[in-house]
C-alpha cells in the first residue's frame, strides 16, 4: 500500500503545477472569522488529509473549494479555473470535483442506482441506458452491486456511503472531497468505506480528504494538513507530522486523538 | 457435551413455544378490549343496547318511512342541473371519464386505485338493480350505470397494455378527457352537433365535479410556485408572494366570492369576460392556493441543508435540484396536509351555491324548495347529500393513506 502512495507522490513531482490552487484565502460567518489566509496546493494524483480540532475550518476550507460555502478574499483555481461568482465556473468546477459528505447525504425518495444515475443524465445529459451501465460499474467498484433496487433507508450506514462515493464517482471527477466520510459510521463499518477509499487512492484518484483515521492517513496521504483556528498549523508527510511533529499545537492535538 | 445438547434443547423449546390461545384471535380480541374489567363489560353491554335501537330506529325509518322519490324522482337534475333534455347525452358522457380513468390506474396503482374501480365497478350494477323507480331517466339510467363498469373494465383492459400503463399516461389522459370534457360540455354557438349549453345551465354534482377537479389541477400547482416564490432569493419575489399567501389566507372564501364576482369583471379586459361558475372558480383557486402554499412551505422546510447541497456537489442546476431532489420530498413529507387541502377544496365548493349557483347542495336546495311536494323530504335528500360527500371525501383520504404507505416502504 506504502508503495502506491509513493508512485502517485511520484506522478505528482513530475508535473509539479497544482491542480487547486489556493491563494491567502479568508471566510468570515458574520463576524467570526473561520479561515485566516490559507494558501495551499494540491498537486494531480495527491492524496491530502487534512486533520485538526473541531471548529478548526477543515471543513469550511474544503466546502469553499466547491462552492458550498463562498469565500470573502483569495483566490481559489481549480484545474485552471477560477473559481468566482460566475456561475458557469462554479458549474464546470463541481463537475470536476465529486464529494462526500459526513451524513451520506443520499437522495431518499431514489433507489439506489437512480441516486447515482441522476445526475450524469440531467448534467452530463447521458442517455438512461448510458448511466445505469455507468452506475453498475461503479456500485462493482464500491462492492455492492446488488443492492441497486434498493432504497437508501434499507442499506447499512456503510453501504450508503458506498453508494455515496459510486455517486460521486459516476460523474466522472479529477478531484474527490471526503468530508469525516466515517465520522457517522458505527465502528464495524469504517473498515469498508476506507477499503473503498484505499482502492480510489491506489488508482490515481486525486483526493482530499477530511479525517481522524491516522491509519488511513498513514497508509494513503502523500501530505497531511493540520488545521487550528482556521489557518493552517502544519503540512508534511505522514511521517513528518505524525512522527516528528513540530509544532506544539499539534503535537498536543495528536495525543489527544492517539490515545 | 450434555451442556451444549441441553442449551439447543432450550433454543428449540424457546422457538416452539405459542402464545396462549386466549389472548388471541377474536375471542382474545373481545376479551382484552371489551370485557377485560367489570365496567368495561358494563359500557360493552350499554353500547350494544345503544347500538340497537340506532340501527333498528334508523333502518326502520330507512326502509319503511322515508319517502326516497324525492331523490328517485330528481335524480337527473341533483347528477347535472339544468343541462337540457336533448344534450344529456354529453354530460352522461364526460361523467365516464371517471370510471375510464379509474379502470386505466389498476394497474399502475395496485393500492388504492384497482380498490377503488373495483367499488365503483361492483356499486354501479347494484345501484341499478335497485328496485325503486328511476322517473326521470327510466331504463336508460340502468344502463348508463352499467356503462360504469363496462368502462372501468374498458380502462383497465387498456392499461394493461404498456403505453398507456403508466402513472404519467393515466394522468395525461384525465387531464385532457378533463379539459376536453368542459369543451365538449360547453359546446359552440355555431354548431349543430354540440349547441352551446351555458354554465348557467349546469349543476348538480357535475358541477360539483368539475369545480374541484379544476380547483385542484389549478391552485396545486400555483400554490407551489408560491411557496417557492416565498424562499426566493429576489427580494420582489419573496414579497409578493408573502403579500398573496397572507391577504388571501386572511380572507373568508365568501369575501372573497363575492370580491370576484364584483370586481372581476371591471378589473378584465372584455375579452376575458367569465361566467359567473368560472368567477367563482377563480374566488375557490385564490383562496386554496395560498393554503396549499403554506402546506407546501411546510413541506420545503423539512427537506435537510444537506440534499440541497449533495446536488449542489453534482454540478445539478437551481431548477434540476428543486424538480427532482426538493419537491418531492417536500410534497411526499406534506402529503396528508395536501390531500386534506384538496379535501376541504371539494367541500367549499358548496359556497358557490350562495351566488345562486347550483353544485351539488346548491341543486338539493333547489329542488327542495321548488315544489310543495318535496318540502318535507329535507332529511331523505340532506343524508343523500351527505352520503355522496362522505364517499368521494373517504375515497381520497384512503388514496392519501395508500399513497403514504407504498412511500414509507421506500424511505424505510
Amino acid at each position: 500500500m506504502a508503495q502506491t502512495g509513493d508512485k502517485a507522490n511520484g506522478q505528482g513531482h513530475e508535473e509539479r503545477n497544482g491542480i487547486i490552487v489556493v491563494r491567502e484565502l479568508h471566510k468570515w460567518f458574520g463576524d467570526f472569522h473561520v479561515l485566516r489566509g490559507i494558501s495551499m496546493e494540491i498537486y494531480e494524483g495527491e492524496k491530502m488529509v487534512i486533520f485538526g480540532p473541531s471548529g478548526s475550518g477543515k471543513s469550511t476550507f474544503i466546502r469553499t473549494l466547491n462552492r458550498l460555502e463562498e469565500h470573502q478574499r483569495g483566490d481559489i483555481f481549480v484545474d485552471g479555473i477560477e473559481l468566482s461568482a460566475d456561475i458557469r465556473n462554479i458549474d464546470a468546477i463541481r463537475s470536476e470535483i465529486g464529494m462526500v459528505f459526513q451524513s451520506f447525504n443520499l437522495f431518499p425518495h431514489l433507489t439506489v442506482i437512480d441516486n447515482i444515475t441522476l445526475a450524469p443524465m440531467l448534467v452530463r445529459h447521458l442517455s438512461k441506458d448510458d448511466a445505469g451501465t455507468l452506475a453498475m460499474q461503479y456500485l462493482e467498484r464500491v462492492g455492492i452491486p446488488e443492492q441497486a433496487a434498493k432504497y437508501p433507508g434499507q442499506l447499512s450506514g456503510g453501504q450508503q456511503q458506498r453508494v455515496a462515493i459510486a455517486r460521486a464517482l459516476a460523474m466522472q471527477p479529477k478531484i474527490m472531497m471526503f468530508d469525516e466520510p466515517t465520522s457517522a459510521l458505527d465502528p464495524e463499518m469504517i473498515k469498508e468505506v476506507l477499503d473503498v477509499m484505499v482502492e480510489l487512492a491506489e488508482s490515481g484518484m486525486t483526493m482530499i480528504v477530511v479525517t481522524h483515521e491516522m491509519g488511513f492517513a498513514r497508509q494513503v496521504a502523500d501530505r497531511m494538513v493540520m488545521f487550528d483556528e482556521g489557518k493552517v498549523v502544519e503540512i508534511g508527510t505522514p511521517k513528518e507530522v505524525l512522527e516528528h511533529p513540530r509544532h506544539e499545537r499539534t503535537k498536543q492535538f495528536l495525543a489527544q486523538i492517539l490515545t | 457435551m450434555a451442556d451444549r445438547a441441553s442449551v439447543t434443547g432450550v433454543a428449540d423449546v424457546a422457538d416452539q413455544v405459542r402464545p396462549p390461545v386466549a389472548s388471541t384471535g377474536p375471542l382474545g380480541w373481545v376479551r382484552a378490549n371489551l370485557l377485560d374489567t367489570w365496567y368495561n363489560a358494563l359500557l360493552t353491554l350499554g353500547v350494544l343496547v345503544a347500538l340497537y335501537y340506532l340501527v333498528r330506529g334508523f333502518g326502520g325509518w330507512v326502509l319503511l318511512t322515508a319517502e326516497w322519490a324525492v331523490l328517485t324522482q330528481n335524480l337527473q337534475v341533483l347528477l347535472v342541473g339544468q343541462y337540457p333534455d336533448e344534450e344529456i347525452w354529453r354530460a352522461g358522457a364526460v361523467m365516464l371519464a371517471l370510471p375510464f380513468v379509474l379502470g386505466l390506474g389498476w394497474s399502475v396503482w395496485p393500492g388504492f386505485c384497482r380498490r377503488l374501480a373495483i367499488s365503483l365497478a361492483v356499486a354501479a350494477p347494484l345501484v341499478a338493480a335497485l328496485p325503486v323507480e328511476f322517473a326521470s331517466l327510466a331504463a336508460g339510467f340502468r344502463v348508463y350505470l352499467l356503462l360504469n363498469t363496462v368502462l372501468v373494465g374498458a380502462g383497465w383492459l387498456l392499461g394493461r397494455s404498456t403505453v398507456f400503463g403508466s402513472a404519467r399516461s393515466v394522468l395525461a389522459t384525465w387531464l385532457v378527457l378533463f379539459l376536453g370534457g368542459l369543451v365538449f360540455l360547453r359546446g359552440f354557438a355555431a354548431s349543430e352537433a354540440l349547441p352551446f349549453v351555458g354554465t348557467k345551465q349546469w349543476g348538480g354534482l357535475m358541477v360539483t365535479l368539475l369545480l374541484s377537479q379544476a380547483g385542484i389541477v389549478i391552485s396545486f400547482p400555483l400554490g407551489i410556485l408560491f411557496a417557492l416564490g416565498r424562499r426566493s432569493s429576489m427580494a420582489f419575489v419573496r414579497v409578493a408572494c408573502v403579500a398573496y399567501i397572507e391577504v388571501l389566507r386572511g380572507t373568508p372564501i365568501l369575501a372573497l366570492l363575492f370580491v370576484t364576482q364584483v370586481l372581476l369583471p371591471l378589473l378584465l379586459p372584455d375579452w376575458m369576460d367569465m361566467d359567473r361558475l368560472t368567477r367563482g372558480l377563480v374566488a375557490l383557486i385564490l383562496n386554496n392556493s395560498a393554503y396549499m402554499a403554506e402546506n407546501v412551505r411546510g413541506g420545503l422546510q423539512s427537506v435537510p441543508s444537506g440534499q440541497l447541497e449533495a446536488a449542489r456537489a453534482l454540478g445539478m442546476r437551481v431548477h434540476h435540484i428543486t424538480a427532482r431532489i426538493v419537491l418531492p420530498q417536500a410534497l411526499r413529507n406534506v402529503l396528508p396536509a395536501i390531500v386534506g387541502q384538496f379535501i376541504i377544496l371539494f367541500k367549499d365548493t358548496a359556497v358557490i351555491s350562495l351566488l345562486g349557483l347550483l353544485d351539488f347542495l346548491g341543486t338539493a336546495n333547489a329542488i327542495l324548495s321548488g315544489r310543495q311536494q318535496w318540502f318535507n323530504a329535507e332529511i331523505e335528500m340532506f343524508l343523500f347529500v351527505a352520503a355522496v360527500y362522505w364517499v368521494f371525501t373517504y375515497a381520497m383520504t384512503s388514496v392519501s393513506r395508500a399513497i403514504e404507505r407504498s412511500m414509507s416502504k421506500g424511505v424505510g
